[in-house]
């Protein structure tokens, strides 16, 4: 396990971009994690007086059409932004991971779990979100399981794969050859030859999160008003753009740094990946 | 193969009935009433009870499933509550614009996605690759409605190249006309695409430009291009096809935020509506609808592996 | 009375005008299709039903009324010819115009105007609910006579068949649907309904066997000529893309468009800025049947709490956009307009709000506001208020959800004490207001109220129904069955080649044309 992950942060280091993406996430989390500490102004903190002040001294990022400081919008909503990715990735890390672990391992079970991950992937996110919303009223927790569901069978299959194909290395024959259990063997063997291709999975997913976050903000189906995400102050600037760029602009920034950085780990990581495997896993 | 084709279709059914059963729960469980959307909230509750009766909506939840399944499987969906039409009928009007994306969105993420990624395989490690590769993962980085809007002011009210939303069918303006409003939409979806395309190809190309006969035609000063061209297309073709797949099996269902920028009258558009409107019949219909072409075109997909994958082979 | 129309040249050059500019009928342009993009679709066009104010807005022009407003906004006789009222005030005997006909070519006559008369008081709420206890009969006394018999004397009559929710129907079509939405639009208005393309536009068409009016047009009132070719509605959902493409000439009209565009917007040349005023006022509606705004002096509290300025500059940004007033009717409907009353409006008291809460021994309940994000500046206005109620100790659960939700859930006494809503302009007298009313959601119970309203409905002499209306508005002050916060103008953006536009609420596109 250690050597897994000691070789996964060695291919970090061999690939600058993915030392560049790594740093880059960490960068935008820190920030998110500081955000208490930092000295702005509340994240909601209305000042209807001083709305649409282009970005300047005192707002450095400018203020939005309720005067709110864009800046403390965008840290904050950092906070949100990469929960919720967290969130549906971890979602879909849990949930996949277990539902392709077994798939892959035991092939009766296979074909019936698989389906049903097709159906899940098959159901379009956005009902599923607007009925949860309605369901649960506007929350993060709804969010979450929108985009987790959607994605966590994407996880399923790329873990399956990678199982299918650890299965039948040699090593674990001969493990089972001399009588270990399937439990010790997936703890042992499995799990630990499918670390790589979940750490890019994972990555895309954390990525594909924040920006399904957006893109139900964008729709009018997100988290409650008082809770800034990247995708509610894209969605709330979207009228400005003519008038308040500051207000679109930095948000998009911070998504695409988040989210680019997260593709490059990934894809440092996933180059590093033997071919093979990469290949059977589809990545 | 046409029995690995027949059970694949047999396996589907169970799924696409999950998704129905799923769906009709979740929708009843909701709250928001489609009558009183439609009446409004001013509405008399005698006006609305006779209306709920009309409808059936006044049922119990599993008798209105089952009328439903009875009635879905002689391929009638029942009437969209809104748009006083049959479910079926509502779907087909929508597929023109939404099939004509699909294609679009496909092309322009083959035309980019396809060359960046083998000239970055051919420039392996070098600017160009770093480049290419670059601009690829910016184009999966940004919200696609934040690119949307952005080629909304830049090439529909800056330039004027294209109009800046709407749809004309074929029907009334000609193919061209209908095509020229999708080229924006296109480029919306198709861009972000085209960077899974790129990434896919270039990975092909390494692996076939690090074969050992390609290594002598190199090493030897002879023009490698025919040989690669050669062995290359058949790789860059699975992982195009890979992708191709998932951009029709999301695409048909709707590309539903590129469509509500450009205001394409799609499914996308049908679905979110009808969901906003607690349409019942229309959602259930449209979720149904998804559910199949989803399935069908991962079906499609598989088997294509095998035309152009010699390597795989399936029971 | 003040204008309602505002120059377009002027406006142009940012100046106002006094005075209203009617289209001159004589200059007109015919031909062409006038493209108007529009936030949606409606769910239907019968406008009797509650289907809001874009039905309203397109019915207009399919379909007429025995009465409309003018610019004055009074009533004036529209498919009706003339009227009169008994002495006792009783029954109102009307003359129908002759020659109409409806789009399908069958004649319009007082059969027509019975059967849709009867429908709308069993359909339409605010005749349901205010008229049909008073209506003793309608009845055809000939094919061009009609005779209204009410049970007591009441003015709103002629008001209330001005409404927009008052159309006349063919009598068939009545038949064919009773009591639920007609679905075939044949009305006799100056545009006949071509056809409906979800998601994609309604078409209208012009009517050639319209029969105009003689009068020069005033408000809706007068002659109705219809230049465009066709009209079409275009459902537009994004505001951005509403913009651009009146900028990039593919609409020739954008409605709804964000206020806080219209700084940038007043000077750009491509388009031409339209404020619509009055246009509608936005409201907290207060939960009176049950919880903590049961309590009279929460309600006070919440109301001390209040800055409206905020309120108002949040939802709607420009100071061009809106007035701070809190008198129930704008300025612009002088028949209403009155100051009585509304010294608790806009106090700005966080501390008397503090103060209020505790002489009322306010234990910290959650105070649930329930709003969408349907109308932003209903979603803006309830942030600034949210925060302003918790500045004066109100804990504050602002509950964001659906518009189909909100309007499941303000059915439900138990599930708030505040929704967030609108009401459109309305040129009518006071006895339309649903709020009102005991029936409506929020329930007010007032017996001091119902004694006013019913001296008011009765009293024939104007300055009698302003002295009651001052009572009233001073009373809704006093007890709070709802906080005004203000009034908005609507936006909307013409191109520059459509001339003859009203700059009005649900803006006539007859009498308009493109150069």
């Amino acid at each position: 396990m250690t050597g897994r992950a000691a070789a996964v942060m060695g291919a970090l280091g061999r690939r600058p971009s993915s030392l560049v993406g790594s740093v880059a996430v960490l960068v935008m989390l820190v920030v998110a994690l500081a955000a208490p500490w930092l000295p702005i102004p509340g994240p909601n903190d209305l000042d209807v007086v001083n709305r649409l002040k282009a970005p300047g001294a005192g707002h450095w990022f400018g203020t939005d059409d309720l005067g709110r400081d864009v800046l403390s919008r965008v840290v904050y909503g950092a906070r949100v932004s990469l929960l919720v990715g967290f969130l549906v990735s971890g979602f879909a890390l849990v949930a996949g991971g277990l539902v392709g672990l077994v798939g892959g391992y035991y092939s009766r079970l296979d074909n019936v779990l698989m389906r049903l991950m097709d159906g899940f992937m098959a159901f379009p996110n956005i009902v599923l979100a607007i009925l949860l919303m309605a369901m649960l009223g506007a929350s993060v927790t709804g969010i979450v399981v929108a985009l987790g569901i959607t994605y966590a069978p994407r996880m399923a299959r790329v873990v399956r794969s990678a199982v299918l194909v650890v299965r039948e290395a040699t090593y674990v024959e001969s493990a089972r050859a001399i009588g270990s259990t399937d439990r010790s063997i997936i703890a042992r063997y499995v799990t630990p030859n499918c670390i790589s291709p979940i750490v890019v999975q994972w990555t895309f997913i954390f990525a594909y999160a924040i920006l399904g976050e957006a893109s139900l903000s964008f729709l009018g189906i997100g988290v409650p008003p008082e809770v800034p995400t990247w995708g509610t102050i894209l969605s709330e600037g979207r009228a400005y753009i003519g008038r308040a760029l500051w207000m679109t602009l930095f948000p998009g920034l911070a998504i695409f740094w988040t989210v680019l950085g997260l593709n490059l780990l990934g894809d440092g990581v996933r180059d590093s990946l033997d071919p093979y495997m990469r290949k059977a896993v589809g990545l | 193969m046409s029995r690995y084709v027949l059970r694949r279709l047999l396996s589907a059914v169970p799924v696409v009935v999950l998704v129905a059963v799923i769906v009709f729960v979740a929708v009843q469980l909701a709250p928001g009433d489609p009558v009183l959307v439609m009446l409004g909230s001013d509405a008399r509750p005698e006006v609305i009870e006779s209306m709920r009766r009309d409808l059936g909506l006044d049922r119990p939840i599993h008798v209105q499933f089952l009328a439903w399944v009875g009635r879905a499987l002689t391929g009638d969906l029942g009437r969209s509550l809104f748009l006083d039409r049959p479910v079926t009928t509502a779907i087909a009007e929508r597929l023109e614009p939404t099939v004509l994306l699909t294609f679009g969105a496909v092309a322009v993420a083959i035309a980019i996605g396809v060359p960046a990624g083998i000239l970055s395989a051919v420039r392996k490690g070098g600017l160009v690759d770093q480049a290419f590769m670059l601009l690829a993962l910016s184009g999966v980085s940004v919200p696609e409605f934040w690119l949307a809007l952005n080629l909304v002011v830049v090439f529909g009210v800056d330039l004027r190249w294209f109009p800046v939303a709407g749809y004309v069918p074929i029907a009334e303006g000609g193919l061209l006309a209908a095509l020229r409003c999708l080229v924006m939409p296109a480029f919306a979806v198709g861009f972000v695409q085209s960077a899974l395309i790129a990434r896919m190809t270039r990975g092909a190309m390494i692996e076939v430009l690090s074969q050992d006969y390609v290594r002598t035609a190199r090493a030897k000063g002879v023009s490698a291009f025919g040989v690669v061209a050669k062995h290359a297309f058949r790789n860059v073709l699975v992982s195009v096809v890979t992708v191709v797949g998932l951009v029709f099996a999301l695409a048909l269902g709707g590309a539903i935020v590129v469509e509500t920028v450009f205001n394409i009258p799609g499914i996308g558009r049908l679905l979110v509506e009808s969901v906003l409107r607690r349409d019942y019949t229309l959602i259930q219909g449209v979720v149904l609808y998804i559910a199949v072409a989803y399935v069908l075109f991962n079906l499609l997909v598989d088997v294509l592996y095998v035309y152009i994958d010699p390597r795989v082979r399936y029971g | 009375m003040r204008r309602i129309a505002i120059g377009a040249l002027l406006l142009a050059l940012g100046l106002s005008v006094v005075g209203p500019r009617w289209a001159d009928a004589q200059e007109g342009k015919r031909g062409g299709t006038l493209r108007v993009a529009t936030i949606g679709e409606p769910p239907g066009l019968d406008t009797m039903l509650p289907y809001g104010i874009l039905a309203q807005h397109i019915g207009k022009h399919v379909f007429e009324n025995l009465f409309t407003f003018d610019a004055n906004w009074r009533p004036v006789p529209m498919l009706a010819e003339s009227y009169t009222t008994s002495a006792d005030g009783k029954v109102y005997t009307i003359r129908l115009r002759r020659g109409v006909r409806f789009h399908d070519g069958s004649a319009f006559d007082a059969a027509d105007v019975v059967a849709s008369l009867e429908r709308w008081v069993q359909v339409e709420s605010t005749a349901k609910s205010l008229l049909a206890p008073n209506l003793e009969s309608i009845r055809a006394v000939d094919p061009q006579t009609v005779e209204v018999k009410l049970k007591a004397p009441s003015w709103v009559l002629i008001y209330m068949l001005a409404a927009d929710a008052a159309p006349v129907y063919p009598s068939e079509l009545v038949q064919k649907f009773g009591n639920q939405p007609i679905k075939e639009y044949v009305g006799t208005g100056p545009y006949r309904f071509v056809q409906w393309l979800p998601d994609r536009h309604i078409e209208l068409a012009r009517f050639d066997g319209y029969a105009a009016r003689n009068e020069s047009p005033s408000g809706f009132a007068g002659k109705r000529v219809a230049y465009h070719d066709t009209i079409r509605f275009v459902p537009v959902p994004d505001v951005s893309v509403r913009v651009a493409g009146v900028q990039s000439g593919q609409y020739d009209v954008a409605l709804d468009v964000n206020p806080d565009m219209y700084q940038t917007l007043k000077d750009d040349q491509r388009v031409r800025s339209l404020l619509i005023r009055p246009f509608g006022w936005p409201f907290f509606a207060m939960n009176k049947a049950q919880g903590l705004f049961a309590d009279v002096r929460l309600r006070r509290a919440f109301l001390a709490a209040l800055d409206m300025d905020q309120l108002m500059a949040a939802g709607f940004g420009d100071p061009a956009l809106y007035a701070v007033n809190g008198s129930i009717y704008p300025k612009e409907i002088a028949d209403w307009y009155t100051t009585a009353g509304t010294e608790p409006y806009n106090q700005k008291a966080t501390a008397r709000a503090k103060q209020l809460l505790a002489e009322a021994g306010y234990d910290g309940k959650p105070l649930r506001i329930i709003t969408s994000r349907q109308y932003d500046f209903l979603y803006k206005i309830s942030l600034v208020a949210a925060q302003q109620a918790r500045a004066a100790g109100f804990n504050v659960d602002l509950q964001v959800v659906e518009w189909a939700t909100l309007v499941e859930r303000r059915q439900k006494p138990d599930q708030y004490e505040i929704f967030v809503t609108f009401n459109s302009m309305s040129p009518a007298p006071p006895l339309y207001q649903l709020w009102l009313f005991e029936f409506w959601p929020g329930w007010w119970k007032n017996e001091e109220k119902d004694r006013l309203l019913a001296r008011f409905g009765a009293a024939t002499d104007p300055a009698i129904r302003a002295e009651i209306w001052r009572n009233i508005q001073a009373l809704i002050w006093s007890e709070v069955p709802i906080v005004k916060v203000g009034d908005f103008f609507g936006y909307a953006l013409a191109s520059p080649k459509l001339e003859g536009v009203q700059e009005t609420y649900t803006m006539p596109f007859w009498n308009t044309w493109t150069r």
